[in-house]
């Protein structure tokens, strides 16, 4: 007689997914020293994150450049479909308000595509790094207050996880300004990306891990202080 | 223990009555009760025994069902058709649902009623459920055919068997491990790495 298992269909085979956008400045300050940090940890992020048996079916990630103009590197994917020698270069002002606009809106209508498809998922990630602050958008100018806004409504209606990291040169303030009082920007320590994208490889791991009614303990932050 | 506990006070509540709704409320907070007085006997926290539960009573054509948190309940009638019974509670992520150990459950709780000449009911955890539910676009869950007919299938045939073991044969074989195959099988956890709870309720036709 044929197994039970050989007679079933799976609804749904795909695994749930976290959307992650990775959002990187990478305007003119950030080069040198600071842009070849962060490269490295990127593709150690990658490596560690498409290494883990889970996280590299159920991290779907995205990233999104601001130097000079906001370029989506690369849509929403699995890490593992990211080439090992992603490599960014730096020009241009810091167009970070843009740059939150399309993270934001890339991660509704990813979730969108998630209930369309019937994909499970978690609450999804927004990861800013910069060294400096919006060149297109200041306290209180129109994109400034709507920015703000969907940030942090979004965070408090729980739509999604919003992290800030302020690397040396970043206008800390203003970063404080957009983020939400119980999660406030981490100044990265010198050029700790390696720590950084560890611990955030480390986070979408257990993410990724965690079951239903598990309240995810993020691993402790050893590479910013607040 | 939740489980022991519903089952319980509708056993010291049998035959069931008409209140079936009643009856599966006043389970439901048994259940409630024993959790958090053997986390107090724990000195832990009632969140440290997190659960979700549902309590079923079907009664001729009456089905009554208390459910807090995912999972789902689904009947299966005569006629072939699959409804949902009961559903998950609604949460838009994946890891995130309502517990019988939270602080608000009675608000969480959900007790549905359904008339019907059913065959047969399948009752499932969360590590089920996105192979047992499609969802439609507007995110509502329905009975997905291709993971349920084989499981009613099944049931009939292990009805038969009960009623009527093949003869020089003595039964032995615990009539559920096919099932425990099914979950423990490749396909479900590859599905789903959560835990899976399958409760088939087979009426044999037979009785009528």
């Amino acid at each position: 007689m044929a197994e039970l298992a050989d007679e079933i269909e799976v609804a749904y085979p795909q695994q749930p997914h976290c959307a992650t956008v990775l959002l990187l400045d990478t305007s003119g300050s950030m080069g040198g020293a600071k842009i070849a940090a962060l490269n490295e940890g990127l593709r150690l992020f990658l490596r560690e994150t498409g290494g883990d048996p889970l996280a590299s079916k159920r991290v779907d990630l995205a990233v999104v450049t601001f130097g000079g103009e906001v370029s989506v590197l690369h849509d929403f994917a699995p890490v593992t479909e990211y080439a090992a020698d992603l490599s960014l270069a730096v020009q241009g002002s810091t167009p970070m308000g843009l740059a939150l606009e399309r993270g934001l809106e890339m991660l509704e209508t990813r979730k969108a595509t998630y209930r369309q498809q019937g994909t499970d998922y978690y609450r999804p990630w927004l990861f800013l790094i910069t060294d400096g602050e919006p060149t297109d958008m200041h306290p209180g100018d129109a994109r400034w207050l709507a920015v703000a806004k969907t940030l942090r409504e979004g965070v408090s209606a729980r739509r999604f996880a919003f992290f800030a990291v302020g690397v040396e040169g970043a206008n800390m303030e203003r970063l404080r300004q957009l983020c939400p009082e119980d999660r406030p920007p981490l100044a990265l320590k010198g050029l700790a990306f390696a720590e950084l994208f560890q611990w955030l490889s480390r986070s979408q791991r257990q993410v990724s891990a965690s079951h239903t009614g598990e309240q995810v303990q993020l691993p402790p932050v050893d590479w910013g202080t607040v | 223990m939740a489980v022991e506990a519903a089952i319980a006070t509708v056993r010291g509540a049998w035959p069931a009555g008409a209140d079936l709704d009643a009856q599966v409320l006043t389970a439901a907070h048994a259940a409630a009760a024993a959790v958090r007085a053997r986390a107090q006997a724990l000195e832990t926290r009632p969140r440290e025994l997190a659960c979700t539960l549902m309590v079923i009573l079907w009664c001729g054509g009456h089905v009554a069902v208390a459910h807090i948190g995912d999972g789902a309940v689904a009947g299966h009638r005569a006629e072939g058709e699959w409804e949902v019974l009961s559903l998950p509670q609604e949460s838009e992520y994946v890891n995130e649902t309502r517990f019988l150990t939270d602080t608000d459950w009675r608000a969480h709780l959900r007790v549905t009623e359904a008339e019907g000449a059913y065959e047969g009911l399948v009752a499932f955890t969360d590590g089920c459920q996105r192979a047992a539910l499609l969802r439609n676009g507007d995110g509502l869950h329905r009975p997905f055919a291709g993971f349920l007919d084989p499981l009613a299938r099944f049931a009939r045939r292990a009805c038969k068997a009960a009623a009527a073991p093949p003869e020089g044969e003595g039964s032995t074989a615990d009539p559920s491990e096919p099932l425990q195959g099914l979950l423990q099988s490749a396909k479900l956890r590859d599905a789903s790495d959560d835990d899976k709870t399958l409760v088939l309720i087979w009426r044999d036709t037979a009785d009528g």
